[in-house]
């Protein structure tokens, strides 16, 4: 930790990449309307389809471990009888992998 | 001086009982009450931990006034407390927290009622977690673990609604279980060696097959109030219910329960390598688990349940994977890599606990993604989560980097299979955070916003504390080790020096 992690050299660093942050923040358009299209989030050049959300950022992987998510949520209901069969079954993975 | 160890628990316990007679005098001096046992307990432990750094291992027997006349046997037969380096540095950080979380309580929860039940059940949950630091015999580990469990319930149930009834039901009768096999595992390890109190048990153990099914159904107890897979189900369900304050400290509870476990797998139990290997397995499962349904959610406060459950599995990643290179340098890193992260998962998760109290406290929205472009409104509130977003996920400089690269490190030279997997749990995290980050603070305000209430002063200002503590953690991580971290992990590991505090 010590080669990879310098306080002082972090700290520098930091300030320097706000800096240029802020540089770059300088250069724009100082001129834009207020409470206009000029404001309103920008969407691949279309307003933005209402049906498209951001919890769908991470659709493809839901997609991709469907059966996973499938198998997780299922074992997940919010069942006091589901609590207590996982706590049986931890105690059991304890019991035969350590005891016998 | 060495009374301190047994007044820290008896000051909240005795205030405990008291709140709710004064409750009935003036809510206000209620409230200041609890708030001055909270700021005692806290500068107890603060002398009790200088003691402990001059004296070494404090062992302290109760209502004995020279411990040597209850030892017919060598030993104390008595209740004993048993305070050192680790115990004490938990107790001064997790009563720390406490009194930071009651500050944030006095505005959040202000206006609703039963509030002198609510601090009755939160100074006991607090006994709960004192009592798991100090305990020094099974039997009294037991009995708090009762009373950390139906405080706990009590808490899951403060907003009495059918939510919440549920969630507590469920606890309660999940956690009626956990104490059944903390106790059965306790009543074995009494049948074969007719004691209770853990340095003389660790003195004689044997390991045999009894010792192992013993162990087997005391940390089975033990992780399930930590809540690590494949014990970790009723988490979401009783954080949701729960007020935040409330889930901090519960939080702070799961940390003490893994505290036990660490502590009698080293100084009761010895090390065992197929235990420390069981502890790596449910700790990657508990990482990937818990970030997985984390992306799948909607719920804030559900949402940083699973994240809690992912953080804990990091520290029971480098404990345990310290079991499994015993007198190594790595070995030792591994375990101050996980101690360390045990303060770090409060300090993080905690932020990000109390930033959805105050994002539900002005919004009264539960699900994320209908609250939108806060940080418009809220730029300090925007600015301070993202702080948590980054220390959480091990961004450098914050605190949460300075654990995990130590945990990486070590865990290397076990497995570099493990330390891939490690680092891609918290990718996994920044994913989820990013998600909600952008969700609630970024994009263009919702309509509804402009109702929302002003964010209270003391509130920000208890935010403002844990913030500047992570910052400063994060930058000098060194330091913190070399003054807190290192001290515990030796306490932790040197088992003839716990045994020897206790046996004559």
């Amino acid at each position: 930790m010590e080669i990879i992690w310098q306080p002082k050299i972090a700290l520098i660093s930091f300030f320097l990449i706000f800096f240029a942050i802020y540089l770059f923040y300088l250069t724009g358009e100082k001129k834009y309307q207020k409470r206009t299209l000029q404001t309103v989030s920008y969407f691949s050049g279309q307003i933005p389809p209402k049906n498209i959300k951001l919890e769908g950022i991470f659709w493809g992987f839901f997609k991709d471990l469907e059966k996973l998510y499938r198998f997780l949520l299922k074992i997940q209901k919010e069942n006091a009888n589901d609590y207590i069969f996982f706590l049986v079954f931890g105690l059991i993975i304890f019991l035969l992998l350590l005891a016998f | 001086m060495i009374h301190f160890i047994v007044l820290i628990i008896a000051i909240p316990l005795l205030s405990a009982f008291l709140l709710p007679l004064i409750g009935r005098l003036n809510e206000k001096l209620m409230k200041f009450w609890a708030g001055l046992t909270l700021l005692l307990t806290g500068f107890l432990s603060i002398f009790l931990y200088k003691l402990i750094l001059e004296k070494g291992t404090l062992a302290y027997t109760l209502g004995a006034k020279f411990p040597s006349l209850t030892a017919p046997q060598g030993f104390p037969v008595r209740i004993i407390l048993i305070g050192d380096a680790l115990s004490g540095f938990l107790a001064l950080f997790f009563l720390f927290i406490a009194f930071l979380t009651f500050l944030f309580s006095l505005k959040i929860l202000d206006g609703y009622h039963f509030l002198d039940k609510l601090y009755t059940l939160y100074l006991l949950l607090l006994v709960g977690v004192l009592g798991f630091l100090f305990t020094g015999d099974f039997f009294t580990l037991f009995v708090f673990y009762e009373i950390n469990s139906i405080a706990t319930t009590g808490l899951i149930a403060f907003f009495r609604n059918r939510e919440c009834f549920k969630s507590a039901f469920h606890y309660l009768a999940v956690f009626a279980v956990g104490s059944l096999l903390l106790l059965f595992g306790v009543g074995l390890l009494y049948s074969e060696y007719g004691f209770l109190n853990m340095a003389v048990i660790g003195k004689n153990i044997q390991f045999s097959f009894l010792d192992k099914v013993a162990l087997s159904f005391i940390a089975s107890g033990l992780l399930l109030k930590a809540g690590i897979f494949p014990f970790y189900f009723w988490k979401p369900e009783a954080y949701n219910a729960s007020p935040v304050p409330a889930v901090i400290l519960s939080i702070v509870s799961s940390l003490s329960a893994l505290y036990v476990l660490f502590r009698i797998s080293f100084d009761v139990f010895g090390l065992n390598i197929v235990f420390g290997k069981i502890l790596i397995l449910f700790s990657v499962l508990s990482i990937f688990a818990g970030v997985f349904l984390a992306l799948k959610e909607n719920n804030l406060k559900r949402i940083l349940a699973y994240l809690a459950i992912s953080e804990l599995g990091y520290v029971v990643l480098g404990v345990s994977s310290g079991f499994l290179m015993p007198n190594t340098k790595p070995g030792l890193k591994a375990i101050e890599g996980g101690l360390f992260h045990m303060v770090n998962d409060i300090l993080d998760v905690g932020l990000l606990f109390l930033i959805a109290g105050i994002i539900l406290y002005i919004s009264r929205i539960r699900d994320t993604f209908e609250i939108r472009g806060l940080a418009r409104k809220y730029p300090i509130l925007a600015g301070f989560s993202l702080f948590g977003v980054l220390a959480i996920s091990g961004m450098p400089p914050l605190n949460g980097f300075a654990s995990k690269i130590m945990i990486y490190e070590s865990v290397f030279h076990l497995s570099p299979v493990l330390t891939i997997i490690a680092i891609l749990g918290s990718i996994l995290v920044l994913a989820v955070l990013v998600k909600i980050f952008a969700s609630i603070f970024l994009g263009a305000p919702n309509e509804e916003n402009r109702d929302y209430q002003v964010v209270p002063k003391v509130v920000i200002a208890v935010v403002s504390i844990l913030v500047i503590l992570m910052f400063s953690i994060g930058l000098f991580p060194k330091q913190f080790v070399t003054s807190f971290v290192s001290l515990a992990a030796k306490a932790l590991i040197s088992q003839q020096n716990y045994i020897n505090s206790v046996i004559y």
